[in-house]
């Protein structure tokens, strides 16, 4: 973002170390960039597991369970830049859905193209997505938003909701793909 | 399922989503695996779900979680290489550490051709042999790196559910001894004793301990009602269990089905019919603020 400033001539600031190093550097059993990481994406993911699990020692459980997973496994994570925190937070909200459901842990993670091209590492990009993400969602019908809720924060299945709802498993299905449609559409417009 | 047999724009929202059941699961995760299409597709469903989580009101993780991050950490220390190689990796369909990753563990790829036949069959073999002997080494370290894990985990459990067990037996064993202290009134005539009650609750976790002592007997047909009351305004009473005292007034309440982070601004204990009431019916007989 510009604001005004000709940021050619803005005073250099230090450029923060991205994904990909810092991985490398958990790989090698850098303690120290753990400590970035959590400074980096805690806040995602936090706060996606305390919308799912809306218990907050619960939440930081989940969120314990993926940074040591990191810690563990940093290979099984694509440094890609900006798309690291997408992974983190799908992961937060899988597994406080498989916490909700008492299942075994069972993410499928593939490669992710995010539906902007911002960096969700970087603090300003990250909140200007979310502003973008929750208007686009205010714009949606209030059938489409309230199925993807439950979709997506209260991990009800689709045939859970049509029992919910009384809606036909193909309008649940229609309602929760066409939202989703949308916000991709408006955060790429 | 092949790479000609895409994955249904239904599905793949219900894969990412998770929804799908097995075998479905097992069968979409086995054909993302081999087809870029259907994978590349995935990747825009699951960046559209990116955008919908960031939409969750962001709020700070506990000041204590960075600590307790980081403490974790260091007891885990890794064993780090003298000279480590990174090596580059495809994406994965699941964390290395699950079992359809062991199941579904990539190949290393062929050895090199060098002539003559004989040797490279022999070279080849001996290749396949190490790959595969590779391959078993490490799925063995990580299944018993999971399996230590997990015994410990479980052993800490064992003991912690052997304590708690023992608490539960204490507090809901009938002949265990319950006593009320209070000044001696008289030494000959013992004093008349109101109806007490202690709570013990965990809003964080719905964890509730309710005894009572010199409860008065009831009418045949009624019961007693513990309530949570809600601090939170508007918020109706919670009933939190039906109980009826023994022969000498004294009840309790263990481990009632509550919902958990309801933060409580008191109790109150009503009687009500057989089976419990919606709401708390008047007069309230003990109350705690």
């Amino acid at each position: 973002m510009n604001n005004g400033v000709n940021e050619s001539k803005a005073v250099a600031q230090p450029e923060p170390e991205d994904d990909g190093a810092l991985l490398a550097r958990v790989q090698r059993g850098d303690e120290r960039a753990m400590a970035v990481f959590f400074d980096r994406y805690s806040k995602i993911v936090y706060s996606v597991a305390l919308r799912v699990l809306r218990d907050n020692a619960s939440a930081e459980d989940v969120m314990q369970e993926i940074f040591m997973q990191v810690w563990r496994t940093p290979h099984s994570f694509l440094p890609s830049k900006g798309v690291l925190g997408g992974w983190l937070a799908l992961l937060a909200r899988n597994r406080s859905i498989d916490r909700l459901r008492r299942r075994r842990p069972s993410e499928p993670i593939q490669e992710l193209t995010l539906a902007s091209a911002s960096n969700l590492g970087n603090d300003a990009e990250r909140s200007l997505l979310m502003q973008r993400a929750r208007a686009a969602v205010k714009l949606l019908p209030i059938e489409q938003r309230k199925t993807l809720e439950m979709a997506f924060f209260d991990g009800l299945t689709h045939n859970e909701i049509t029992e919910m709802t009384g809606d036909s498993v193909g309008t649940v299905k229609n309602r929760m793909r066409s939202a989703l449609l949308t916000l991709r559409k408006e955060l790429q417009a | 399922m092949n790479e000609a047999n895409h994955l249904t724009a239904d599905n793949l929202y219900l894969f990412a989503l998770q929804f799908l059941q097995e075998p479905e699961m097992r069968n979409a995760a086995a054909h993302l695996k081999e087809c870029a299409v259907c994978r590349a597709q995935l990747g825009e469903v699951q960046g559209e779900m990116v955008a919908y989580a960031l939409t969750a009101e962001m709020q700070s993780p506990p000041t204590q979680a960075r600590e307790r991050l980081l403490r974790q950490v260091a007891e885990e220390k890794k064993e780090v290489p003298a000279d480590p190689v990174e090596e580059p990796r495809e994406p994965m369909l699941y964390p290395r550490n699950s079992r359809m990753y062991l199941m579904d563990a990539p190949e290393e790829k062929e050895p090199r051709r060098v002539a003559p036949v004989m040797a490279w069959l022999g070279w080849g073999v001996v290749a396949c042999l190490a790959v595969v002997t590779g391959i078993q080494v490490d799925q063995r370290q990580m299944v018993q790196q999971d399996l230590d894990v997990a015994m410990a985990q479980l052993s800490q459990s064992q003991q912690q559910n052997g304590r708690a067990e023992q608490v539960l037996q204490t507090l809901r064993d009938p002949t265990a001894m319950q006593v009320a202290m209070h000044l001696p009134l008289s030494a000959t005539a013992p004093p008349k004793l109101d109806p007490e009650a202690h709570v013990i609750y965990l809003a964080r976790t719905g964890a509730l301990l309710f005894l009572a002592d010199h409860l008065d007997p009831l009418q045949s047909g009624t019961t007693y009602e513990l309530w949570l009351l809600p601090a939170q305004a508007g918020q109706p009473a919670i009933s939190a269990g039906l109980f009826k005292p023994d022969s000498n007034g004294n009840a309790s309440v263990v481990m009632p089905p509550l919902p958990k982070g309801v933060m409580a601004k008191g109790f109150g204990v009503t009687v009500e019919k057989d089976g419990g009431s919606q709401t708390p019916t008047a007069p309230i007989i003990l109350a705690g603020m």
